[in-house]
């Protein structure tokens, strides 16, 4: 490109008067991105951007980043967890929080590491999971309160709710607050004539797998026409006013700034962002208040009641729930969270050992020094301990691509 | 390709060689932009193939049934799926959008170029420019915490109680609904109409106005009678473009709509579109839910190529018939003009239905003057109603994330954890890494996009004149209204077809943008190249410089510094996305390590403090993100119209 322009004609005049100077910044501009895109591509090719520091000197890998993706409901928790491994451990955990089922989906695709979702995967999910990466771990972590959050404009005392009213609220049979069904618990309500806007989840989420458990089990009708999972979003029934809500985010916005508004979140953002929470009655017929307390009640009530008919960690937990426990002042709407990852990370999106070594770290982090996190500031209950000892267990039979693999202290 | 003189026989000397070098230089130039153009349609071939291939099992599986069924079943269920309620959603928004579109557009238009005071002029097209420029998730964000409040507690119960709750005023008002959406559809698509509205009238020469003012008309008569008629296939062509964006905006919708899968029988009745369909579910589908998506992609993409092939077609037809209908009076005054003039006060000439519409002189003068009063206020309503959105989403903006973008750790800190309940002196946190992912990505997605996309505009305008030629022209002019949500979709299908790229990442993000750049930098630089004038090429031909000489610098030179603005405007667009990185790059809240794991950008760290993070130290740091973005558009758009009223521009003056 550098030939000299041909001879012109003596007498002609040049046909355009430029600057040489910005001819030359042109070229080099040119050349300039010439080069950071050969640099960019023969670095990706090379792994040169991977700047992963080889394993320390104690045998553990640092700078390692591993990719996680689920259930929002314990994103606040997670966001914590990772702050503190990192500072501990040097490690990165970039956790994508969009819903339950676009970890369990980018889990199979091999796009991440490890998920967390708060229901146990159904037949069909854990075979297409199974046929991507081979066994799969479903490991308890943590677990919490759904809680029905909403908004009615000057009213003050407790929202009593039965798990019937949930359901007349979804279905559309119970469109006003003053309804005799919600009068009948709310004296107070028969004032509130505001109509009632229910909220749900449009995408794939797992607190709507816990909710439709609830009124699966409560409402005929519900079981018979609606069901539960966690994909209820795009088959909703569809309700006058019902509002469809993209993330856990925007639940709380719309709940938050819609007169007249009912939906389900987790019990740490309802109090985050003070929106009040109400009572739901449990099997017993007492209207329970979520706390940390009465939701590891109910939890530890079902492990107990569950016994030796709950399935290994490497088992279909397809039909585990932790609703409606029979105890005394048990709440209703309990749920675990449960970390998946392939018993052998190398079938999956893990790249190395030393990844490997890097996500079990990770996973046992979670599994011991993590539970500190629970029921303090972060109202989030620990799973009953056997079933935490039982995921440490497990780790330790983990192997990369057939072989074991260092382990980490 | 010509030479100065023939090569001297034997061709040993050194200007044989020469020759020879810079004939091959030549045949190199145009292998170049040739392979560039077969390139882009290659591309778009794959695109479609793509999107077909996904959507089969669908296909198959429920055949026309897909189009009028309102079923979507469970993800990871056999279904049954159907598009209706997706199809009629995306009709029903962008229909409602342009109609309020249209008129408000058309009068900042009118406004902008034929009524506002002459210094006036420049800053309200700054303003109107910037408007085009604002991202969707700054203007989706805007509207789920300012216009769905007003929506709700305001303008829909009040709509409501005056019609009784009439059909199309029926049901709950949620503010979430059909109306936010096509409300927000509107006040992004007014700026766009707007803008290329006002180009089309101020490329009608000055003398016809001048004439038609000179024979006594009022402004709002010169404009009326001169610029309207032969700006119209200008403004045609602006307001299927809107549609065109209406019907493939992602992100703003899908806030506001209240995704409920049905068919919205009142404008307060929640929905969906196709594209927010897609960006809900693409990601959590899979089996025959995820080839219904495709499927719906599909449906998406004809409906797209379809208006811009429509309007290809519309604007061809309407500038024929208005070359056709000036050729035959070349000389004589233009009809428009030539009508006026006769209309003009001549008492023995006057039709009756003229004298009795305007029994007087003077009265019929002041009802002249009455109508163009009139216009004017109607037009400055336009105006007022135009920038007050734009306005309250900068103040919102401002008052939200001004604390932020002064902090300089906001710049420098990765984002915070979630505050625990009670917690004191919770951390504030930053964006630094969002800033580096979109700088690396839009980096990459520029060093192969800005070459290629100028590589196959000098093909458009120099090269091209076959039927690669033209097929590449329509392939480009699709491209460019494909919706972004489809880029991303499809970017991601290649990622995953190919085992060994990993899904999301810095790459498929880039590779994202650079599908969205190539296709605007190649048509600012087509646009730029013809207005170079063909006397200048042939002249230096005729002086002997090989032909791709003069295409490189003498052409393009001319032309610079509105190839640089148009570049800049390309990189701008590519800044904002949201839809396409959401599905391509995810997001990350640390530095940069490895190019391909998943990586933040400031939109989607938007989007992602939206829907998945309630913190209140997440969302204050996301109206910082979206302040930064506004900041960034402000002075593009700024370093661009400047740009252009350089000594060499050819831009407005």
């Amino acid at each position: 490109m550098t030939a000299d322009a041909p001879p012109r004609p003596e007498s002609a005049p040049p046909p355009v008067v430029r600057r040489r100077a910005d001819r030359g910044r042109i070229y080099l501009a040119l050349a300039v991105i010439a080069v950071a895109a050969i640099v960019l591509g023969v670095g990706a090719g090379t792994s040169w951007y991977g700047l992963r520091p080889a394993a320390s000197t104690t045998g553990c890998p640092t700078g390692v980043t591993i990719q996680g993706a689920g259930a929002n409901f314990p994103a606040a928790l997670v966001s914590q967890w990772v702050t503190n491994y990192h500072t501990a451990d040097g490690n990165l955990v970039n956790y994508d929080a969009s819903g339950a089922g676009q970890g369990i989906t980018l889990l199979t695709d091999k796009s991440v590491d490890f998920a967390l979702t708060d229901e146990g995967l159904t037949t069909s999910e854990a075979s297409a999971l199974t046929s991507a990466v081979g066994t799969f771990l479903t490991m308890p972590v943590t677990g919490g309160a759904v809680v029905l959050v909403y908004n009615i404009p000057g009213y003050s005392g407790t929202l009593n709710l039965t798990g019937q009213d949930v359901a007349g609220i979804y279905l559309g049979t119970i469109t006003t607050w003053n309804n005799s069904a919600l009068v009948a618990n709310n004296p107070a309500l028969a004032s509130v004539t505001t109509p009632i806007v229910p909220v749900h989840r449009a995408d794939t989420a797992g607190m709507t797998y816990v909710l439709t458990n609830l009124l699966s089990d409560d409402n005929t009708t519900w079981n018979t026409t609606t069901g539960l999972g966690t994909s209820i979003g795009p088959s909703w029934p569809n309700v006058t006013g019902s509002v469809g809500a993209t993330g856990n985010s925007e639940m709380l916005t719309d709940v938050k700034s819609d007169t007249g508004a009912i939906g389900y979140t987790d019990l740490y953002d309802a109090e985050a962002k003070a929106l009040p929470i109400a009572t739901v009655e449990n099997p017993k017929g007492q209207f329970v208040t979520p706390t940390v307390a009465d939701t590891e009640a109910a939890i530890s009530y079902d492990y107990t009641a569950f016994g030796a008919g709950l399935p290994p960690i490497t088992g279909d937990w397809s039909t585990v729930s932790w609703v409606n426990a029979q105890g005394s002042g048990d709440y209703p709407l309990a749920t675990l969270v449960y970390l998946l990852v392939p018993q052998d990370p190398g079938h999956g999106h893990t790249a190395s050992a030393t990844d490997a070594a890097a996500l079990r770290q990770w996973i046992d982090y979670v599994a011991t020094a993590g539970q500190s996190y629970n029921a303090t500031q972060f109202p989030f209950v620990s799973p009953p301990s056997p079933l935490l000892s039982e995921d440490v267990a497990a780790l330790a039979a983990m192997t990369y691509n057939g072989a074991s693999f260092a382990s980490c202290p | 390709m010509t030479e100065r003189e023939p090569p001297t026989p034997g061709g040993r000397t050194d200007r044989g060689r020469r020759l020879r070098f810079v004939r091959r230089l030549g045949v190199a130039f145009e292998g170049g932009v040739t392979l560039a153009a077969v390139a882009v349609v290659a591309v778009a071939a794959a695109l479609a193939a793509l999107l077909v291939v996904g959507a089969l099992p669908s296909l198959l599986r429920f055949g026309a049934r897909f189009l009028v069924s309102s079923a979507w079943g469970e993800a990871g269920s056999s279904g049954p799926f159907g598009a209706l309620p997706a199809i009629a959603g995306t009709l029903l928004t962008s229909g409602l959008a342009l109609l309020l579109a249209v008129p408000v557009a058309l009068g900042v238009a009118l406004f902008a170029s034929e009524i506002a005071p002459r210094w006036l002029r420049d800053p309200l097209a700054y303003f109107v420019d910037l408007g085009a420029a604002v991202p969707s998730i700054v203007y989706g964000f805007w509207a789920r915490l300012v216009l769905v409040p007003w929506l709700q507690s305001s303008l829909e119960p009040s709509l409501r109680s005056a019609t009784g709750g009439a059909p199309p005023f029926s049901g709950l008002a949620t503010g979430m609904d059909v109306l936010a959406a096509s409300l927000i559809l509107a006040i992004m698509i007014v700026p766009t109409i707007a803008a290329l509205s006002r180009e089309a009238m101020r490329a009608v020469p000055r003398d016809l106005r001048e004439g038609a003012l000179a024979l006594g008309a009022t402004r709002w008569e010169a404009s009326r009678l001169t610029v309207l008629g032969p700006a119209s296939p200008g403004i045609v062509g602006a307001v299927v473009l809107g549609l065109g964006r209406a019907i493939g905006e992602t992100i703003a919708v899908a806030l506001v709509i209240g995704s409920t899968y049905q068919v919205p029988l009142s404008l307060f009745a929640p929905g969906t579109t196709i594209p927010s369909a897609l960006v809900n579910g693409f990601l959590n589908s899979t089996g025959l839910g995820l080839s219904a998506l495709y499927e719906l992609a599909v449906i998406l993409l004809a409906l797209s190529v379809a208006i811009n092939v429509g309007a290809r077609f519309l604007v061809r037809r309407l500038e024929a018939r208005a070359a056709g209908a000036a050729r035959p009076k070349a000389s004589a005054p233009r009809p428009a003009l030539a009508a006026f003039a006769a209309a003009a006060p001549e008492p023995g000439r006057l039709p009756a239905w003229w004298a009795r519409l305007a029994p007087s002189r003077s009265a019929r003068r002041q009802r002249r003057r009455l109508v163009h009063a009139t216009v004017v206020v109607l037009v400055v309503a336009a105006v007022a109603a135009a920038a007050y959105p734009l306005a309250s989403l900068l103040a919102t903006a401002v008052t939200n994330g001004g604390a932020a973008v002064v902090r300089p750790s906001f710049y420098t800190s990765t984002p915070p954890p979630s505050c625990g309940i009670g917690e004191a002196n919770c951390p504030l946190g930053g964006i630094g890494p969002e800033i580096q992912g979109t700088l690396v990505m839009l980096g990459l997605a520029a060093a192969l996009a800005l070459p290629a996309g100028v590589a196959v505009g000098i093909y458009l305008s120099e090269y091209g004149r076959h039927r690669l030629g033209r097929s590449a022209a329509l392939v480009v002019d699709v491209l460019v209204g494909v919706p972004t949500i489809l880029l991303g979709v499809f970017v991601f299908t290649v990622f995953l077809r190919f085992d060994r790229l990993d899904d999301q990442s810095a790459f498929a993000g880039a590779a994202a943008l650079a599908v969205l750049m190539v296709p605007i930098v190649a048509k600012a630089t087509e646009g730029a190249l013809r207005t170079v004038p063909a006397s200048v090429r042939e002249g230096a031909l005729a002086l002997g410089f090989p032909r791709h000489r003069v295409t490189w610098r003498i052409v393009l030179g001319s032309c610079r510094r509105t190839l640089v603005t148009g570049s800049l405007l390309a990189v701008m667009r590519a800044a904002g996305e949201t839809a396409a990185l959401i599905v391509t790059a995810g997001g990350s809240i640390y530095w940069i390590s490895d190019l391909r794991a998943p990586t933040g950008s400031l939109p989607t760290f938007i989007y992602y403090a939206l829907t998945n993070y309630p913190s209140a130290n997440y969302t204050t740091d996301a109206w910082g993100a979206a302040l930064v973005l506004l900041l960034i558009m402000a002075a593009v758009s700024l370093a661009a119209r400047l740009s252009v009223r350089g000594p060499d521009g050819s831009g407005a003056a």
